[in-house]
């Protein structure tokens, strides 16, 4: 079944899109940290394996070694590709990131309706030199925005941009 | 206002007297858990009833000499602008609310404070969890005056800064007032097999609980009962679900007049004021502005008595509330409805703009999911009944149908004032939320969906989000930038 609209009004109005501006991408390092914290997770992985498969036996081990060889080149393909698919884009009146590789999504957030804004940084980010910039609205933890990879002085100068809008419209 | 010889607020005051009752019978509630717990042990042997006997009575006793210290420790008042609550037994606690973050004022009364002639008073704060200030035990007319007192200091502390003159016309509207003949109306109608669910679950997460006890004692005649079951075989399933099914009725009936008895529904200035339930009555007063959608759902058997049962749904700084008692209006005529979002939203008509979601898709979904399930079922019927091993497909493609129709009846509308999401074959669902009050928006679609073309909407709102799942991705992008738009537009405070 086709999906149609049936008021041609709205339409000859001119409503700003999102697909007609440009987006963002995260600093190239961001790669390279995502891999980095992949690698954590797969190295307890990889200490889980080898407990298994000295109980299990060569077939054991070996199934077990394709499940974690799968999942490692999962990981970097979803930290290649995923960074590719990572972008963010400021407009006047809201934020949108754009996330996702196998499962995509697009989110905004107006900033009039921008509860509180957090620059955060994790001890890896720290290492990598990135900030985390955090949105919060009153429409719960699924609808707050959380924008990783971002440069330090760039997320701080995003909130301060942002949190004065906020202020405006509140 | 208050009667001034024996109650200034400006000093700590306690409770009424009777509140050592409320607190026992708090108290008790522990009680109860003790007193299952004692039971399950006390007829072992005489000396071990004798010993949990005596520990019973301790702290029973224990429990009524902590109401009443938690009677004597409690006190409220009003310094300044704030209202001040001192209480605890081992550890003392003080708390201070400023009037200005006072969300709103509810006044409460259960059971046992409707014998005893008091009332709960019971403000919610903007903030975080558990913000919710109680004081459990007060004579109507203090807590009237108190809340009285309040809203008064509040409203100068907001015109301060405002500067808005707070309109005083006195608006009233009813909207739904239950009799006895519509309660039962709405009993009868209620979703039996969800109240029979429910029932179920309770009884046996109670059974497993004391289950090693239950067994010991009864035992012998549940073997019994269970052997002549197995004999009677068919008999014995229907006489199961006679008994389910009065059994269910009967519990939609005793719960619905427990929790709408009386239930009175009115639209007073700026808020809707609700008062319901039998033994708990609650007296809701919601601003409207708080309301961030309405949802109205409706059963085939409630349709046939032509009513349809309305939920409101408060921003998130009153979900606590909210969760904890439902403000629903269960009995409302399709013209009461119209009045109700009218009321609460101001202007309603239904958005002009019309956009059903891809049926296709939703019967496609519903396949993938059970497919799994259906081949299984398939080849396990195959190895052992071959000639019924075609039903599960059968049931499968039925699946699948079902889903389509579904989707079929997705239907959402839109414009600049209000979005309106509608769907359900049979267990039929709408919503209404006007769009200035979406928090944020958000498309999303997957590696499966996108060589279809097809995205979800997500709207998410201060009291839980929407989804319209399945619709094109360009018009996905162009509700995205829409709603957006009116979002960004608007001046009007959301909550």
């Amino acid at each position: 079944m086709e999906t149609d609209w049936t008021n041609q009004q709205i339409e000859t109005h001119t409503i700003p899109a999102l697909e007609e501006i440009a987006f963002q991408q995260h600093p190239i390092r961001y790669r390279k940290y995502r891999l980095v914290s992949w690698s954590i997770i797969w190295a307890i992985l990889t200490i889980v394996f080898v407990v298994v498969s000295t109980q299990a036996g060569l077939n054991g081990a070996i199934i077990n070694g394709s499940v974690l060889l799968i999942f490692v080149e999962l990981g970097v393909m979803s930290s290649r590709i995923g960074y590719k698919k990572r972008s963010y884009a400021l407009r006047e009146r809201d934020l949108t990131y754009k996330k996702g590789w196998i499962f995509y999504s697009i989110t905004t957030i107006p900033f009039n309706r921008i509860q509180h804004t957090e620059v955060s940084q994790g001890p890896i980010e720290r290492k990598f030199s990135l900030s985390t910039l955090k949105i919060y609205t009153a429409g719960g933890s699924t609808s707050d925005l959380s924008i990783p990879g971002l440069e330090p002085e760039e997320a701080q100068a995003l909130r301060d941009f942002i949190s004065k809008k906020a202020a405006i419209n509140a | 206002m208050l009667d001034q010889n024996s109650f200034n607020i400006n000093e700590p005051q306690r409770q009424s007297l009777l509140g050592v009752v409320v607190y026992i019978m708090r108290n008790f509630r522990v009680m109860l858990t003790l007193l299952l717990s004692y039971l399950a042990v006390a007829f072992q042997s005489f000396s071990v009833g004798l010993i949990s006997t005596m520990i019973l009575l301790t702290l029973a006793l224990f429990f009524v000499v902590l109401a009443y210290y938690q009677y004597r420790n409690f006190t409220f008042h009003i310094e300044g602008d704030s209202l001040v609550i001192h209480r605890g037994v081992f550890v003392k606690d003080r708390l201070v609310v400023t009037v200005d973050r006072i969300q709103s004022i509810q006044i409460t009364e259960n059971l046992v404070q409707r014998v005893l002639g008091l009332v709960a008073l019971k403000v919610d704060t903007a903030g975080s969890k558990g913000s919710e200030l109680e004081i459990p035990a007060l004579q109507r007319q203090i807590a009237n005056a108190l809340r009285d007192v309040l809203n008064e200091k509040k409203a100068e502390v907001t015109e301060e800064i405002e500067v808005e003159p707070i309109p005083k016309e006195v608006s009233k509207k009813t909207l739904v007032k239950l009799g006895l003949w519509d309660l039962i109306k709405v009993g009868l109608t209620e979703n039996h097999l969800k109240t029979g669910m429910v029932a179920i679950a309770f009884v046996f997460g109670t059974i497993s609980q004391y289950q090693e006890f239950l067994l010991e004692k009864y035992e012998a005649e549940v073997d019994e009962y269970a052997l002549m079951a197995v004999n009677s075989g068919l008999k014995v399933v229907v006489l199961f679900l006679i008994l389910y099914t009065v059994f269910s009725i009967g519990l939609s009936v005793v719960r619905t007049f427990l929790v709408f008895y009386g239930l009175k529904a009115e639209l007073i200035d700026d808020t809707v004021n609700i008062s319901t339930g039998l033994i708990k009555r609650n007296h809701f007063r919601i601003p409207k502005g708080k309301v961030q959608y309405i949802q109205w759902s409706v059963n085939p058997l409630r349709r046939a008595v032509g009513y349809e049962s309305a939920l409101l749904k408060p921003s998130s700084s009153m979900e606590e509330v909210a969760k904890k008692q439902r403000i629903e209006i269960p009995a409302l005529r399709a013209e009461t409805s119209q009045l109700l979002a009218e009321g609460v939203f101001g202007e309603y008509a239904v958005p002009n703009n019309e956009l059903s979601a891809n049926a296709m898709a939703y019967g496609r979904f519903t396949l993938v999911l059970s497919a799994i399930p259906a081949i299984a079922l398939s080849i396990v019927s195959y190895f052992l009944v071959p000639s019924i091993a075609f039903v599960p497909a059968l049931v499968w493609i039925v699946i699948g149908v079902c889903g389509y129709f579904y989707g079929r009846s997705v239907r959402l509308f839109y414009d600049e004032h209000f979005i309106l999401i509608t769907r359900g074959v049979i267990f039929k669902q709408r919503v209404i939320i006007p769009s200035y009050k979406m928090q944020s928006l958000s498309v999303q679609s997957n590696v499966f969906l996108r060589r279809r073309q097809l995205s979800h909407l997500k709207l998410y709102t201060a009291a839980g989000s929407k989804r319209i799942k399945y619709i094109d991705t360009k018009t996905a992008n162009f509700l995205l930038n829409f709603g957006l738009l009116q979002v960004e537009k608007s001046t009007r405070s959301w909550m």
